[in-house]
Protein backbone atom coordinates (compact mmCIF):
# COMPACT_ATOMS: atom_id res chain seq x y z
CA UNK A 1 0.00 0.00 0.00
CA UNK A 2 1.43 3.36 -1.00
CA UNK A 3 2.08 5.94 1.67
CA UNK A 4 -0.21 8.94 1.93
CA UNK A 5 0.88 12.41 0.94
CA UNK A 6 0.89 13.45 4.60
CA UNK A 7 3.29 10.64 5.56
CA UNK A 8 5.63 11.46 2.69
CA UNK A 9 5.55 15.17 3.55
CA UNK A 10 6.49 14.41 7.16
CA UNK A 11 9.39 12.21 6.06
CA UNK A 12 10.53 14.76 3.48
CA UNK A 13 10.54 17.47 6.13
CA UNK A 14 12.97 15.37 8.14
CA UNK A 15 15.30 15.35 5.15
CA UNK A 16 14.30 12.03 3.61
CA UNK A 17 15.12 12.61 -0.06
CA UNK A 18 13.46 9.36 -1.13
CA UNK A 19 10.18 10.59 0.33
CA UNK A 20 10.40 13.94 -1.43
CA UNK A 21 11.32 12.23 -4.71
CA UNK A 22 8.29 9.94 -4.44
CA UNK A 23 6.06 12.83 -3.53
CA UNK A 24 7.07 14.90 -6.51
CA UNK A 25 7.07 11.98 -8.96
CA UNK A 26 3.51 11.31 -7.81
CA UNK A 27 2.42 14.78 -8.85
CA UNK A 28 4.66 15.30 -11.88
CA UNK A 29 2.03 14.34 -14.44
CA UNK A 30 -0.88 16.13 -12.75
CA UNK A 31 0.90 19.42 -12.21
CA UNK A 32 2.67 19.09 -15.54
CA UNK A 33 -0.63 18.82 -17.42
CA UNK A 34 -2.05 21.62 -15.29
CA UNK A 35 0.62 24.10 -16.36
CA UNK A 36 0.87 22.68 -19.87
CA UNK A 37 -2.80 23.52 -20.39
CA UNK A 38 -2.14 27.10 -19.39
CA UNK A 39 1.15 27.69 -21.19
CA UNK A 40 0.76 25.38 -24.17
CA UNK A 41 3.47 23.49 -25.99
CA UNK A 42 5.39 26.65 -26.76
CA UNK A 43 6.10 27.40 -23.11
CA UNK A 44 9.10 26.21 -21.18
CA UNK A 45 6.70 24.32 -18.97
CA UNK A 46 9.18 21.61 -18.00
CA UNK A 47 11.57 24.15 -16.53
CA UNK A 48 8.65 25.85 -14.84
CA UNK A 49 7.54 22.51 -13.45
CA UNK A 50 10.96 21.94 -11.93
CA UNK A 51 10.88 25.42 -10.43
CA UNK A 52 7.44 24.79 -8.94
CA UNK A 53 8.61 21.57 -7.31
CA UNK A 54 11.82 23.19 -6.10
CA UNK A 55 9.80 26.02 -4.57
CA UNK A 56 7.41 23.57 -2.94
CA UNK A 57 10.34 21.60 -1.58
CA UNK A 58 11.92 24.68 -0.05
CA UNK A 59 8.56 25.74 1.45
CA UNK A 60 7.57 22.30 2.70
CA UNK A 61 8.02 23.30 6.34
CA UNK A 62 5.49 26.09 5.90
CA UNK A 63 2.75 23.66 4.88
CA UNK A 64 0.39 23.59 7.87
CA UNK A 65 -1.67 20.59 6.82
CA UNK A 66 0.52 17.90 5.23
CA UNK A 67 -2.57 16.01 4.11
CA UNK A 68 -3.38 18.94 1.83
CA UNK A 69 -0.10 18.79 -0.04
CA UNK A 70 -1.83 18.23 -3.42
CA UNK A 71 -4.12 21.28 -3.33
CA UNK A 72 -1.23 23.35 -1.97
CA UNK A 73 0.93 22.28 -4.91
CA UNK A 74 -1.85 23.27 -7.33
CA UNK A 75 -1.95 26.72 -5.70
CA UNK A 76 1.79 27.16 -6.18
CA UNK A 77 1.49 25.99 -9.79
CA UNK A 78 -1.43 28.34 -10.54
CA UNK A 79 0.51 31.27 -9.14
CA UNK A 80 3.65 30.33 -11.09
CA UNK A 81 1.61 30.11 -14.33
CA UNK A 82 0.21 33.57 -13.75
CA UNK A 83 3.71 34.96 -13.22
CA UNK A 84 4.86 33.44 -16.52
CA UNK A 85 1.81 34.68 -18.42
CA UNK A 86 2.21 38.17 -17.00
CA UNK A 87 5.86 38.15 -18.07
CA UNK A 88 4.86 36.93 -21.56
CA UNK A 89 2.31 39.72 -21.88
CA UNK A 90 5.00 42.27 -21.06
CA UNK A 91 7.25 40.79 -23.73
CA UNK A 92 6.41 42.05 -27.23
CA UNK A 93 7.25 38.69 -28.81
CA UNK A 94 5.38 36.71 -26.12
CA UNK A 95 4.00 33.62 -27.76
CA UNK A 96 2.05 32.96 -30.90
CA UNK A 97 0.07 30.11 -32.35
CA UNK A 98 2.91 29.59 -34.81
CA UNK A 99 5.00 28.35 -31.92
CA UNK A 100 2.83 25.27 -31.41
CA UNK A 101 5.15 22.31 -31.55
CA UNK A 102 5.28 20.17 -34.65
CA UNK A 103 4.76 17.04 -32.60
CA UNK A 104 1.32 18.19 -31.53
CA UNK A 105 0.19 19.46 -34.90
CA UNK A 106 1.16 16.19 -36.47
CA UNK A 107 -0.17 13.98 -33.69
CA UNK A 108 -1.41 10.70 -35.15
CA UNK A 109 -5.17 10.92 -35.54
CA UNK A 110 -5.78 7.19 -35.59
CA UNK A 111 -4.29 6.51 -32.15
CA UNK A 112 -6.03 9.12 -30.06
CA UNK A 113 -8.67 10.20 -32.57
CA UNK A 114 -7.30 13.66 -32.01
CA UNK A 115 -5.56 15.81 -34.49
CA UNK A 116 -3.36 18.72 -33.55
CA UNK A 117 -6.11 21.26 -34.06
CA UNK A 118 -8.59 19.42 -31.83
CA UNK A 119 -6.03 18.90 -29.11
CA UNK A 120 -5.03 22.55 -29.20
CA UNK A 121 -8.72 23.54 -29.03
CA UNK A 122 -9.27 21.34 -25.98
CA UNK A 123 -6.08 22.57 -24.34
CA UNK A 124 -7.05 26.19 -24.92
CA UNK A 125 -10.61 25.66 -23.69
CA UNK A 126 -9.38 24.00 -20.50
CA UNK A 127 -6.59 26.53 -20.12
CA UNK A 128 -9.14 29.35 -20.22
CA UNK A 129 -11.10 27.93 -17.30
CA UNK A 130 -10.60 29.44 -13.85
CA UNK A 131 -7.93 27.51 -11.95
CA UNK A 132 -10.36 25.95 -9.46
CA UNK A 133 -12.50 24.63 -12.34
CA UNK A 134 -9.44 23.37 -14.17
CA UNK A 135 -8.23 21.44 -11.13
CA UNK A 136 -11.49 19.51 -10.83
CA UNK A 137 -11.66 18.82 -14.57
CA UNK A 138 -8.11 17.46 -14.53
CA UNK A 139 -8.73 15.31 -11.50
CA UNK A 140 -11.91 14.02 -13.10
CA UNK A 141 -10.66 13.20 -16.59
CA UNK A 142 -6.93 12.79 -16.12
CA UNK A 143 -6.90 11.01 -12.79
CA UNK A 144 -10.34 9.41 -13.20
CA UNK A 145 -11.47 10.61 -9.79
CA UNK A 146 -15.15 10.94 -8.91
CA UNK A 147 -16.67 14.13 -7.50
CA UNK A 148 -16.58 12.54 -4.04
CA UNK A 149 -12.88 11.61 -4.37
CA UNK A 150 -12.06 15.11 -5.59
CA UNK A 151 -13.93 16.64 -2.67
CA UNK A 152 -11.90 14.51 -0.25
CA UNK A 153 -8.67 15.41 -2.01
CA UNK A 154 -9.35 19.14 -1.99
CA UNK A 155 -11.00 19.16 1.42
CA UNK A 156 -14.16 20.80 0.14
CA UNK A 157 -17.84 19.79 0.33
CA UNK A 158 -18.89 17.19 -2.28
CA UNK A 159 -21.85 19.33 -3.36
CA UNK A 160 -19.53 22.24 -4.14
CA UNK A 161 -17.29 20.02 -6.22
CA UNK A 162 -20.24 18.45 -8.11
CA UNK A 163 -21.51 21.91 -8.92
CA UNK A 164 -18.05 23.01 -10.07
CA UNK A 165 -17.67 19.95 -12.33
CA UNK A 166 -21.14 20.54 -13.75
CA UNK A 167 -20.38 24.18 -14.58
CA UNK A 168 -16.94 23.41 -15.99
CA UNK A 169 -18.42 20.69 -18.22
CA UNK A 170 -21.08 23.06 -19.49
CA UNK A 171 -18.47 25.68 -20.36
CA UNK A 172 -16.27 23.16 -22.13
CA UNK A 173 -19.15 21.53 -24.03
CA UNK A 174 -20.18 24.93 -25.26
CA UNK A 175 -16.71 25.74 -26.55
CA UNK A 176 -15.93 22.30 -27.93
CA UNK A 177 -19.27 21.16 -29.39
CA UNK A 178 -17.88 21.11 -32.93
CA UNK A 179 -15.14 18.68 -31.88
CA UNK A 180 -17.26 15.79 -30.52
CA UNK B 1 -40.05 16.28 -21.31
CA UNK B 2 -41.30 13.71 -18.81
CA UNK B 3 -39.80 12.37 -15.62
CA UNK B 4 -37.83 9.76 -17.61
CA UNK B 5 -36.08 12.52 -19.53
CA UNK B 6 -35.38 14.40 -16.25
CA UNK B 7 -33.87 11.27 -14.75
CA UNK B 8 -31.74 10.74 -17.87
CA UNK B 9 -30.48 14.32 -17.70
CA UNK B 10 -29.49 13.86 -14.06
CA UNK B 11 -27.70 10.70 -15.06
CA UNK B 12 -25.69 12.55 -17.67
CA UNK B 13 -24.51 15.08 -15.06
CA UNK B 14 -23.68 12.31 -12.60
CA UNK B 15 -21.90 10.36 -15.34
CA UNK B 16 -19.66 13.32 -16.17
CA UNK B 17 -19.00 13.79 -12.46
CA UNK B 18 -17.89 10.14 -12.25
CA UNK B 19 -20.81 9.14 -10.08
CA UNK B 20 -23.21 7.36 -12.42
CA UNK B 21 -25.22 4.62 -10.81
CA UNK B 22 -25.46 1.32 -12.77
CA UNK B 23 -29.21 1.13 -12.27
CA UNK B 24 -29.68 4.69 -13.49
CA UNK B 25 -27.46 3.99 -16.48
CA UNK B 26 -29.45 0.92 -17.49
CA UNK B 27 -32.61 2.91 -17.14
CA UNK B 28 -31.30 5.77 -19.30
CA UNK B 29 -30.08 3.46 -22.04
CA UNK B 30 -33.46 1.78 -22.17
CA UNK B 31 -35.25 5.11 -22.23
CA UNK B 32 -32.93 6.44 -24.97
CA UNK B 33 -34.08 3.68 -27.30
CA UNK B 34 -37.44 5.37 -27.39
CA UNK B 35 -36.38 9.02 -26.94
CA UNK B 36 -34.15 10.49 -29.70
CA UNK B 37 -33.40 13.63 -27.65
CA UNK B 38 -32.12 11.66 -24.69
CA UNK B 39 -30.22 9.33 -27.00
CA UNK B 40 -28.48 12.40 -28.39
CA UNK B 41 -27.67 13.61 -24.87
CA UNK B 42 -26.18 10.25 -23.93
CA UNK B 43 -24.17 10.16 -27.16
CA UNK B 44 -22.93 13.72 -26.60
CA UNK B 45 -21.94 12.94 -23.01
CA UNK B 46 -19.96 9.83 -23.95
CA UNK B 47 -18.33 11.62 -26.93
CA UNK B 48 -17.44 14.57 -24.72
CA UNK B 49 -15.99 12.29 -22.06
CA UNK B 50 -14.01 10.41 -24.70
CA UNK B 51 -12.65 13.67 -26.13
CA UNK B 52 -11.62 14.91 -22.70
CA UNK B 53 -9.91 11.66 -21.73
CA UNK B 54 -8.09 11.42 -25.08
CA UNK B 55 -6.96 15.03 -24.83
CA UNK B 56 -5.79 14.53 -21.23
CA UNK B 57 -3.84 11.43 -22.28
CA UNK B 58 -2.22 13.32 -25.15
CA UNK B 59 -1.24 16.16 -22.84
CA UNK B 60 0.08 13.71 -20.26
CA UNK B 61 2.16 12.05 -22.99
CA UNK B 62 3.58 15.43 -23.90
CA UNK B 63 4.45 16.15 -20.28
CA UNK B 64 5.70 12.66 -19.50
CA UNK B 65 4.84 10.67 -16.44
CA UNK B 66 8.06 11.45 -14.63
CA UNK B 67 10.80 14.07 -14.66
CA UNK B 68 13.46 13.69 -17.33
CA UNK B 69 16.03 13.94 -14.55
CA UNK B 70 16.00 12.94 -10.92
CA UNK B 71 14.05 15.35 -8.70
CA UNK B 72 17.12 15.40 -6.46
CA UNK B 73 18.96 17.42 -9.09
CA UNK B 74 16.54 20.33 -9.05
CA UNK B 75 14.59 20.13 -5.77
CA UNK B 76 17.05 21.77 -3.43
CA UNK B 77 18.71 24.10 -5.88
CA UNK B 78 15.84 24.92 -8.19
CA UNK B 79 18.48 24.90 -10.90
CA UNK B 80 16.30 24.35 -13.93
CA UNK B 81 17.40 25.84 -17.22
CA UNK B 82 14.81 28.56 -16.63
CA UNK B 83 16.18 29.36 -13.17
CA UNK B 84 19.68 29.14 -14.53
CA UNK B 85 18.76 31.55 -17.31
CA UNK B 86 17.24 33.97 -14.81
CA UNK B 87 20.27 33.62 -12.51
CA UNK B 88 22.62 34.11 -15.44
CA UNK B 89 20.66 37.15 -16.56
CA UNK B 90 20.84 38.56 -13.03
CA UNK B 91 24.55 37.76 -12.86
CA UNK B 92 25.09 39.46 -16.20
CA UNK B 93 23.25 42.54 -15.00
CA UNK B 94 25.41 42.54 -11.87
CA UNK B 95 28.60 42.29 -13.92
CA UNK B 96 27.46 45.08 -16.22
CA UNK B 97 26.56 47.24 -13.22
CA UNK B 98 29.96 46.56 -11.60
CA UNK B 99 31.77 47.31 -14.85
CA UNK B 100 29.79 50.53 -15.35
CA UNK B 101 30.42 51.60 -11.75
CA UNK B 102 34.12 50.86 -12.14
CA UNK B 103 34.34 52.92 -15.31
CA UNK B 104 32.53 55.80 -13.62
CA UNK B 105 34.79 55.62 -10.55
CA UNK B 106 37.91 55.54 -12.73
CA UNK B 107 36.63 58.49 -14.74
CA UNK B 108 35.81 60.46 -11.59
CA UNK B 109 39.25 59.71 -10.11
CA UNK B 110 40.92 60.60 -13.39
CA UNK B 111 39.04 63.88 -13.62
CA UNK B 112 39.70 64.65 -9.95
CA UNK B 113 43.41 63.90 -10.36
CA UNK B 114 43.53 65.99 -13.50
CA UNK B 115 41.84 68.84 -11.66
CA UNK B 116 44.30 68.59 -8.78
CA UNK B 117 47.25 68.61 -11.14
CA UNK B 118 45.70 71.48 -12.98
CA UNK B 119 45.20 73.43 -9.76
CA UNK B 120 48.77 72.68 -8.77
CA UNK B 121 50.04 73.85 -12.12
CA UNK B 122 47.80 76.84 -12.13
CA UNK B 123 49.11 78.21 -8.85
CA UNK B 124 52.17 80.28 -9.76
CA UNK B 125 52.99 80.99 -6.10
CA UNK B 126 53.31 77.27 -5.36
CA UNK B 127 55.37 76.70 -8.47
CA UNK B 128 57.59 79.67 -7.65
CA UNK B 129 58.05 78.36 -4.08
CA UNK B 130 59.06 74.95 -5.39
CA UNK B 131 61.48 76.50 -7.85
CA UNK B 132 63.21 78.83 -5.38
CA UNK B 133 63.53 76.03 -2.83
CA UNK B 134 65.09 73.70 -5.36
CA UNK B 135 67.31 76.32 -6.91
CA UNK B 136 68.56 77.51 -3.51
CA UNK B 137 69.41 73.97 -2.45
CA UNK B 138 71.06 73.26 -5.79
CA UNK B 139 73.22 76.34 -5.70
CA UNK B 140 74.51 75.32 -2.27
CA UNK B 141 75.94 72.20 -3.88
CA UNK B 142 78.15 74.15 -6.24
CA UNK B 143 81.67 73.74 -4.87
CA UNK B 144 83.24 76.88 -6.19
CA UNK B 145 80.54 79.52 -6.55
CA UNK B 146 83.26 82.16 -6.92
CA UNK B 147 83.94 80.91 -10.44
CA UNK B 148 80.48 81.92 -11.54
CA UNK B 149 80.79 85.30 -13.17
CA UNK B 150 77.51 85.62 -15.04
CA UNK B 151 73.94 84.31 -15.20
CA UNK B 152 74.62 82.04 -18.13
CA UNK B 153 77.25 80.12 -16.16
CA UNK B 154 74.83 79.85 -13.26
CA UNK B 155 72.11 78.50 -15.49
CA UNK B 156 74.48 76.04 -17.12
CA UNK B 157 75.58 74.72 -13.73
CA UNK B 158 72.13 74.57 -12.15
CA UNK B 159 70.03 73.25 -15.03
CA UNK B 160 71.27 69.63 -14.80
CA UNK B 161 70.70 69.59 -11.05
CA UNK B 162 67.23 71.05 -11.37
CA UNK B 163 66.36 68.53 -14.05
CA UNK B 164 67.07 65.76 -11.51
CA UNK B 165 64.81 67.27 -8.87
CA UNK B 166 61.94 68.78 -10.86
CA UNK B 167 59.51 67.52 -13.44
CA UNK B 168 59.61 68.90 -16.93
CA UNK B 169 56.70 71.27 -16.35
CA UNK B 170 58.14 72.43 -13.02
CA UNK B 171 61.45 73.56 -14.42
CA UNK B 172 61.88 77.34 -14.56
CA UNK B 173 61.97 78.87 -17.98
CA UNK B 174 65.28 80.14 -19.24
CA UNK B 175 65.39 83.27 -21.32
CA UNK B 176 68.43 85.22 -22.38
CA UNK B 177 70.57 83.22 -20.00
CA UNK B 178 68.35 83.82 -16.97
CA UNK B 179 65.94 81.70 -14.97
CA UNK B 180 62.43 83.19 -15.14
CA UNK B 181 59.77 82.82 -12.46
CA UNK B 182 56.14 81.87 -13.32
CA UNK B 183 55.40 85.54 -14.00
CA UNK B 184 58.31 85.57 -16.43
CA UNK B 185 60.46 87.83 -14.30
CA UNK B 186 64.07 86.84 -13.60
CA UNK B 187 64.72 85.19 -10.26
CA UNK B 188 66.80 87.32 -7.92
CA UNK B 189 69.79 86.10 -5.93
CA UNK B 190 70.84 87.27 -2.44
CA UNK B 191 72.83 86.03 0.52
CA UNK B 192 70.85 85.23 3.64
CA UNK B 193 72.40 87.27 6.44
CA UNK B 194 71.74 84.78 9.21
CA UNK B 195 72.77 81.56 7.48
CA UNK B 196 75.14 82.98 4.91
CA UNK B 197 73.47 80.85 2.21
CA UNK B 198 72.93 82.01 -1.31
CA UNK B 199 69.22 81.94 -2.03
CA UNK B 200 67.01 82.53 -5.03
CA UNK B 201 63.73 84.42 -4.70
CA UNK B 202 61.00 85.62 -6.98
CA UNK B 203 59.66 89.17 -7.06
CA UNK B 204 56.18 87.73 -6.96
CA UNK B 205 53.02 88.63 -8.85
CA UNK B 206 53.46 92.38 -8.49
CA UNK B 207 56.89 92.21 -10.24
CA UNK B 208 58.45 94.53 -7.62
CA UNK B 209 61.58 93.45 -5.79
CA UNK B 210 60.71 93.93 -2.12
CA UNK B 211 63.75 92.12 -0.77
CA UNK B 212 61.98 88.93 0.26
CA UNK B 213 59.07 90.86 1.69
CA UNK B 214 55.53 91.61 0.52
CA UNK B 215 54.49 89.16 -2.18
CA UNK B 216 58.05 88.07 -2.96
CA UNK B 217 58.39 84.29 -2.99
CA UNK B 218 61.44 83.04 -1.15
CA UNK B 219 62.65 79.62 0.07
CA UNK B 220 60.58 78.16 2.87
CA UNK B 221 63.67 77.05 4.81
Amino acid sequence: MSESDAELVKQARKGDRTASDRLFRRYWKQIGVFIYQKLGPRGDWEDLLQDIFAKAYRSLKQLRHPERFGPWLYTIAGSACMDVLRAQMRRPDGGSIDDVSESLLSAPADESKLNGETLEAVRTAIGDLPDNYRVVINLRFLEGMSAKDIADFLGEPAGTIRNRIFRANRMLEEKLKEYF
Amino acid sequence: MDWQCDRTEDLVDNYLAGEADDADWDFAVKHAEECPECRQKLDDATSYESLMKSAMLAMAREVGTRPSKSPETFLSSGSSRRSARISMRRRNYTYIAIAAASVIIILVLFIAYGSLVKIKKSTPEELARLQVNTMSKAVALIRHPGKITNDRQLVALLEPKLAEKLKQDELPQVKEGKFLDPWEKPFRVMTDETSGRVIFYSVGPNGIDEGCKGDDVFPSN
